[in-house]
């Protein structure tokens, strides 16, 4: 098990566990470690008394007991709220904040390390019950009265933005207490604040966030903003039969489709790379185009460990062998590939 | 058989009459606050105006503005390379493709050449490098 505080290199590194999943801290100051943790630590039980679907006390869970009335909220719940709307508004739906419900259907009523151990075929069918109170356009956010109102029937879950939010304002926070550098990882999804280090901060991008960094994937460094992988591979249970997992389409209110296994993003903030890696798994083949349309890099596994890389994502720094990543270290494709790289283009259609 | 007085006939039609006026406005009453559950209750209401959900693509997360939400934004600057551990690639000769188990033979990392003199005081502080601590490891959860 590893030190809950430690030195590595000239870093500075903490990890525990909050919100249901690790916590990885890294500041640029060894001296600035234990005020940026503790700022972290503030900032995460906040959120996680606000906005958990899984604590019968959490602000969240009132607000869903109180479906169609209007209700007023605290500054920190309408924030969360604010930034799940936007995702869902940029996504066109494709990440919704009511599909709440639907993870209750599927099954995913408690933290999932309590859930049945997958089994059985994936499950895409709908729960029919929850489509037909679902969406987010019926979710009336008044920021000026500081309420909120949705319909009877709905269940809120913020899983999808508010991990990742939670990251950005962490790592501002720990940046700030501790005068230094900050990465701020939440379950695989990493905020970077103030100066980075030399190199910027290194990140290797696989599967499972629990994954030893030799895990098969890349290693890439960011200096600023967010880095964010979402995948269909973990965080999967049985349910009558069936395996689900975490990714709803909320057109179906079934787990998507897994035409991406595992999708990673890098953006301006950790929100908004998370909002571009989840929408892509639920956007399956029209993914790579609207990852290039948006200037996002990103790096896209599909079932079979084939990787296609967007935008200005970089080549793998290993030579690529065949079927990896196909393109030519150092080339910078947009997407759609131009003519003449079949295999590329096959597999996104 | 009652004989009915033109005084008594008329009274009933007046209660007749009240009666109606009562279960008319009832009626109306309970078909507005059934019309205001059932908006509730289900999908697609109409959203007044001043609220979020009726900013529609592009719209503002403010209540009260319409504004359009900020676009989701690259990184100032994009992602770069890293070797994941300077030795290891030299050992994966033919890396196979993703989900297979990842090779054994990494041995621990080589200390960079950085590291092979020592850096001047000041830069270390400015600038920490972390060649030397592994990378954090992004993936789902």
């Amino acid at each position: 098990m590893r030190p809950p505080s430690r030195l590595a290199g000239h870093l500075a590194t903490s990890e525990w566990e909050a919100l249901g999943t690790s916590v990885v801290l890294r500041t640029t100051s060894p001296d600035g470690l234990v005020a940026a943790r503790a700022a972290v630590a503030c900032e995460l039980a906040a959120i996680d008394e606000t906005c958990s679907r899984f604590r019968t006390d959490s602000e969240l869970s009132r607000l869903n007991a109180r479906a169609g009335r209007r209700v007023k909220v605290g500054g920190l719940l309408l924030a969360a709220l604010e930034v799940a709307l936007r995702a869902a508004e940029l996504t066109d739906g494709d990440v919704d904040p009511t599909v709440g419900r639907a993870l209750e259907l599927a099954g995913y009523d408690r933290d999932w390390r309590l859930l049945d151990a997958p089994a059985g075929e994936p499950a895409h069918r709908a729960a029919v019950v929850a489509r037909m109170v679902s969406g987010w356009r019926t979710i009336e956010l008044d920021r000026g009265g500081s309420t909120v109102l949705f319909p009877i029937g709905i269940r809120l879950d913020l899983g999808a933005s508010a991990k990742a939010w939670a990251a950005d304002r962490a790592a501002a926070a720990a940046a700030r207490a501790g005068d230094c550098g900050a990465l701020v990882g939440i379950g695989g999804d990493f905020a970077a604040s103030g100066t980075p280090p030399a190199g910027g901060w290194r990140i290797h991008v696989t599967d499972d966030h629990r994954s030893d960094p030799t895990a098969p994937g890349q290693t890439v460094s960011i200096r600023s903003g967010g880095l964010a992988t979402s995948s269909t591979a973990v965080r999967r249970w049985s349910h009558d039969g069936m395996t689900m997992h975490h990714i709803i389409d909320p057109a179906t209110q079934a787990p998507v489709r897994e035409t991406w296994r595992t999708v990673s993003v890098a953006a301006a903030s950790c929100a908004d790379a998370n909002i571009a890696t989840t929408a892509a798994l639920v956007r399956a083949a029209a993914a790579p185009a609207w990852l290039a349309g948006l200037g996002l890099p990103a790096r896209l596994v599909d079932r079979q460990g084939r990787v296609s890389i967007i935008g200005e994502w970089p080549a793998a720094a290993s030579a690529p062998a065949a079927g990896h990543d196909r393109r030519r270290r150092g080339d910078r494709l947009a997407w759609p590939p131009p003519p003449g790289e079949n295999g590329r283009r096959a597999h996104a259609s | 058989m009652s004989i009915h007085t033109p005084n008594a006939r008329d009274a009933a039609l007046k209660r007749l009459s009240r009666a109606n006026r009562w279960l008319i406005a009832g009626s109306v009453v309970l078909t507005g606050a059934l019309a205001d559950v059932a908006a509730n209750a289900f999908a697609g209401k109409t959203i007044k105006s001043n609220t979020a959900g009726r900013r529609g693509a592009g719209g503002s997360s403010s209540g009260s503005s319409t504004a359009p939400s900020k676009p989701l934004s690259p990184p100032a600057q994009a992602p770069q390379a890293s070797e994941p551990n300077p030795s290891q690639e030299s050992s994966q000769q033919a890396p196979s493709q993703e989900g297979q188990a990842p090779s054994q033979e990494a041995s621990p990392p080589a200390p960079p050449s950085q590291e092979s003199s020592p850096p001047a005081p000041s830069q270390e502080q400015q600038a920490p490098s972390q060649e030397a601590s592994p990378p954090a490891v992004s993936g789902g959860s």
